[in-house]
């Protein structure tokens, strides 16, 4: 018992030393680049595709709205516009593509951004050569120069939150959401107009990469609460990630088909609310 | 001589012309124009939603060009031609506009607003030159020609759609079969192919039996089949394309963009956008010229000319591409009661507030119904009947035939070229057509010239001059419609020639300007051609010269 603890503590002072000297050093500020591009009086196809995408990363609802079924953008999750270590940066075009025995064929980025549209923005498939999924594509490779092909850019993903040896428990979490969380994300997880809904109609779905308790608690811990991240510990991460996970949220495509539809449909009444200001 | 470029009689038609007429205003039927306007709007939408595809733009663009076009096209007009997205423009927008950008991207768009701007200029001028009239030129052969083709290259155009393979923006029906034949077995989605075909069989079966709604029924059978396959294989399975949530905007204001490389983009696009004005305006005239066939309204082709330069100069500000007077929607219009501008005015609203209460459903219009629809109205404007009958004539089938296979092979710029040139062919032909009637004055000879004597038929006047070697003629050109200098010169020649030979020769002048020309000739020649201004003169001096030669010569 003592071992594993011991161990655990070891690996988690590891990571997070690991995180601290790789986080900052892994920006080559691009994203003061691209927002440069907005002055330049004429875009080349190329460099307008790659302003779109930033705008589209950054105002999805809006501008993205074909394929958008929530009140998400791509950049509540892919912080900073997919430029914040640690927090599922975009600079990952080397990454792509991949072989994937699932379909028996090369995956390009766009199937990751297809997919993100289809799950964490619980909206529709697009089409592979939609507009929208171009422009994200060539907003990625602009993040990603000078990233070396085939090899994990630094901070990709999530830190992932090492076993703390107890189950994540969704009551804990219940409590720390309450505590750390509410002031901004809304007793009942709406969103406010200052943050993200986090469950029910308006928020990702059960298909989601962040519905999957690692990933959003490695999220949690290393980007919120947000003016004070990393203050939780591990296992009060693990604790609101279960916690989040077992709220209501709309269904997973691949399972359910009606819902879906049903889903829809009361959305589609629902009054529309305030877009959350960036 | 003060040369002024308009009269002042001219200078008010232009102004009446650009301003909204509102005479209708008495003759309307308020409640009868609405109906008219709502079945408009249900028609036009899904078409404005696959001419936007065509274009190659989101669909929302198309439903801005069905609103505001059509709106300024009926306010300016004053007729129930109905403007707005039109195939054959939104094919050629995209074909000019692939050129510089991906379809749909930013720089896309911006390229179609420069471009619609551009098109809306040129028909301007074409209309301030007072063109409008001159597309009664196209022969009815080469727009049958040209419709057939353009049929044609929608059926293809929605391949890509029907069978979900990306990559079949290709402009030429060939390439897109070899694309599908390679690589289309592992790329074709089943579901669209299924939902497609579904869609597309209904509607032609239903053809006969429905003839007005026979779309919309197809499109609900479409509709059902796809929900029905997504109750058992989720959309990011199938992957089946939908049109997904519009995002629409009431006043969707745009300013075509504006800098160095733009402009640079603009002139290369001038050929493209000439292109696409005068099919444009082609067709609205092609269809006024049929609304003046057809008895009851009256329509002033160049105030329509007008109506649709304005509408289209003014698209891109409301972020609309350019469009034309449509075929289908104004014959539809008119048969069911429309007679003033008021119904398409009715139109435009209607679909402004069908998108925003119906807009959230667009949503989950599948891609291949969208298609097959669009496969339907592609089918529709080949028109078998209409093609055997031109069979008969061996030329006008030429005509047709020609501007076809341009169209399949060398895409519908290159088309519209030849059909052009093809419907001229006639005409020019006609207009050097030069006859003569040969009248005996005495000893000598009156040629009595009918048609244009100018560059192109001087070759026949000699002929004629030569049949009345070695005596004295009149040349008569009281029945001769258009005279031009080198005419003259040739007269002037063949005049010096003649006294030569001892013979006279006298014209006689019809016009102030063909006598002019000819004097003016004569001056610079130092010549002394005897002109006269009616053939009565001509005879007198004829017979006093013959009485004052040496008879015995
Ligand atoms: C609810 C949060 C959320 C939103 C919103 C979201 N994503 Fe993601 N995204 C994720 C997560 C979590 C992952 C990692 C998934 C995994 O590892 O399975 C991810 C992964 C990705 C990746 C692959 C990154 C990598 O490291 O390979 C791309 C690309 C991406 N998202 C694009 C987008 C785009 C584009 C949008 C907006 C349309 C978007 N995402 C919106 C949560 C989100
Ligand atoms: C100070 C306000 C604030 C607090 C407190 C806060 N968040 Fe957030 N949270 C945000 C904002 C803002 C974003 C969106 C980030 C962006 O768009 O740049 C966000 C995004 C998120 C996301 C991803 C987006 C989504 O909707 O799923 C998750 C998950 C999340 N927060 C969870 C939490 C949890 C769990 C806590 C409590 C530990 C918490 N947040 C506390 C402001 C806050």
């Amino acid at each position: 018992m003592k071992v594993k603890l011991a161990r655990h503590l070891i690996l988690s002072i590891m990571f997070s030393v690991a995180f601290w000297i790789l986080a900052p050093a892994a920006w080559p500020g691009s994203l003061e680049e691209v927002e440069s591009l907005a002055k330049r009086p004429f875009l080349d196809d190329y460099l307008s595709n790659v302003l779109f995408g930033y705008r589209l990363v950054t105002d999805t609802t809006k501008l993205a709205a074909r394929y958008v079924g929530n009140r998400l953008r791509c950049s509540n999750c892919h912080l900073d516009a997919g430029t914040r270590a640690g927090a599922l940066p975009l600079h990952v075009a080397g990454m792509y593509p991949k072989w994937r025995d699932k379909n028996g064929r090369s995956n390009g980025v766009g199937l990751r951004i297809r997919e993100c549209f289809a799950y964490s923005m619980d909206g529709l498939m697009p089409p592979e050569n939609a507009p929208e999924v171009l422009a994200i594509s060539a907003y990625i490779n602009f993040l990603s120069k000078g990233q070396v092909i085939g090899e994990a850019p630094p901070g990709r993903g999530v830190p992932i939150v090492p076993d703390t040896g107890f189950e994540p428990n969704p009551a804990n979490g219940g409590e720390v959401y309450r505590e750390r969380c509410s002031v901004c994300h809304g007793d009942h997880g709406d969103g406010s107009s200052n943050a993200p809904p986090l469950w029910g109609l308006n928020s990702y779905n059960k298909g989601a990469g962040m519905h999957r308790i690692p990933t959003s608690a490695g999220f949690i811990w290393a980007n919120m609460p947000v003016g004070n991240e990393k203050s939780l510990s591990h296992q009060q991460a693990l604790d609101v990630a279960a916690f989040l996970h077992v709220q209501l949220r709309p269904s997973d495509p691949r399972e359910s088909r009606l819902g879906k539809l049903f889903e829809k449909l009361m959305r589609s009444f629902s009054p529309q609310q305030e877009q959350i200001p960036q | 001589m003060t040369f002024r470029l308009l009269t002042s009689v001219q200078q008010n038609a232009l102004f009446r012309e650009a301003c909204p007429n509102l005479s209708w205003l008495r003759r309307m039927r308020p409640r009868q124009e609405a109906f008219i306007g709502f079945v408009g709007a249900v028609l036009v939408i899904p078409q404005a939603v696959s001419f936007a595809y065509l274009a190659g733009l989101p669909p929302e663009y198309g439903l801005y060009c069905a609103i505001y076009v059509t709106l300024f096209a009926c306010l300016f007009g004053n007729s129930t031609i109905v403007g707005g997205p039109n195939t054959a423009v939104a094919m050629l927008i995209g074909e000019e506009v692939i050129r510089f950008a991906g379809r749909g991207s930013p720089l896309y768009i911006d390229g179609v607003l420069i471009l619609s701007l551009l098109v809306g200029l040129i028909q301007l001028m074409i209309w301030l030159l007072r063109g409008g009239r001159y597309f009664q030129y196209f022969s009815p052969a080469a727009v049958l020609g040209i419709t057939t083709g353009v049929g044609f290259q929608i059926l293809f155009s929605t391949l890509e759609g029907i069978t979900g393979v990306d990559g079949l923006n290709v402009p030429f029906f060939f390439q897109k079969i070899a694309i599908l034949m390679m690589s289309g077995e592992d790329l074709i989605n089943p579901y669209a192919v299924t939902v497609g075909v579904l869609t597309i069989v209904t509607g032609v079966g239903l053809r006969r039996l429905l003839p007005r709604t026979h779309i919309l029924v197809a499109a609900a059978v479409g509709i059902l089949a796809a929900s029905s396959i997504h109750a058992f294989q989720p959309q990011v399975i199938t992957e089946m394309e939908m049109l997904g949530r519009l995002p629409f905007s009431l006043f969707p204001f745009s300013t075509p963009p504006w800098g160095n490389d733009y402009f640079h983009m603009a002139l290369e696009m001038i050929p493209a956008a000439t292109a696409i004005a005068v099919i444009g305006l082609a067709q609205t005239m092609v269809i006024a010229k049929g609304i003046n066939l057809d008895h009851g309204e009256r329509v002033n082709l160049d105030k329509e000319a007008f109506a649709q330069a304005a509408s289209n100069f003014l698209a891109p500000f409301f972020s609309s591409f350019a469009g034309s007077g449509s075929f289908n929607r104004t014959a539809l219009n008119r048969q069911i009661g429309a007679n003033t501008p008021l119904s398409g005015i009715f139109s435009s609203g209607f679909v402004l507030l069908l998108s925003v209460v119906c807009g959230a459903y667009f949503a989950y219009l599948p891609m291949p119904v969208m298609a097959g629809m669009l496969f339907i109205v592609g089918l529709a404007t080949i028109k078998p009947m209409e093609i055997r009958r031109l069979a008969q004539v061996r030329q006008e089938f030429a005509t047709f035939a020609a501007t076809f296979v341009t169209i399949a092979f060398m895409g519908l710029n290159t088309g519209l070229v030849v059909a052009l040139l093809l419907s001229l062919i006639p005409f020019i032909l006609g207009a050097t057509r030069l006859e003569c009637k040969r009248v005996r004055v005495g000893p000598g000879m009156a040629l009595e010239l009918h048609g244009n004597l100018f560059f192109a038929s001087l070759d026949q006047f000699s002929t004629y001059l030569s049949q009345a070697e070695g005596m004295p003629v009149i040349i008569d050109l009281r029945h001769v419609a258009y005279f031009d200098n080198s005419a003259a010169e040739l007269i002037l020649r063949e005049e010096h020639r003649r006294r030569q030979q001892g013979f006279l020769l006298v014209v006689s002048a019809h016009t102030s300007e063909q006598e002019a020309l000819l004097l003016s000739a004569n001056a610079g020649q130092a010549g002394d051609l005897a002109v006269v201004s009616s053939l009565q003169e001509a005879k007198v001096l004829l017979k006093t010269a013959l009485a004052t030669t040496d008879p015995d010569r």
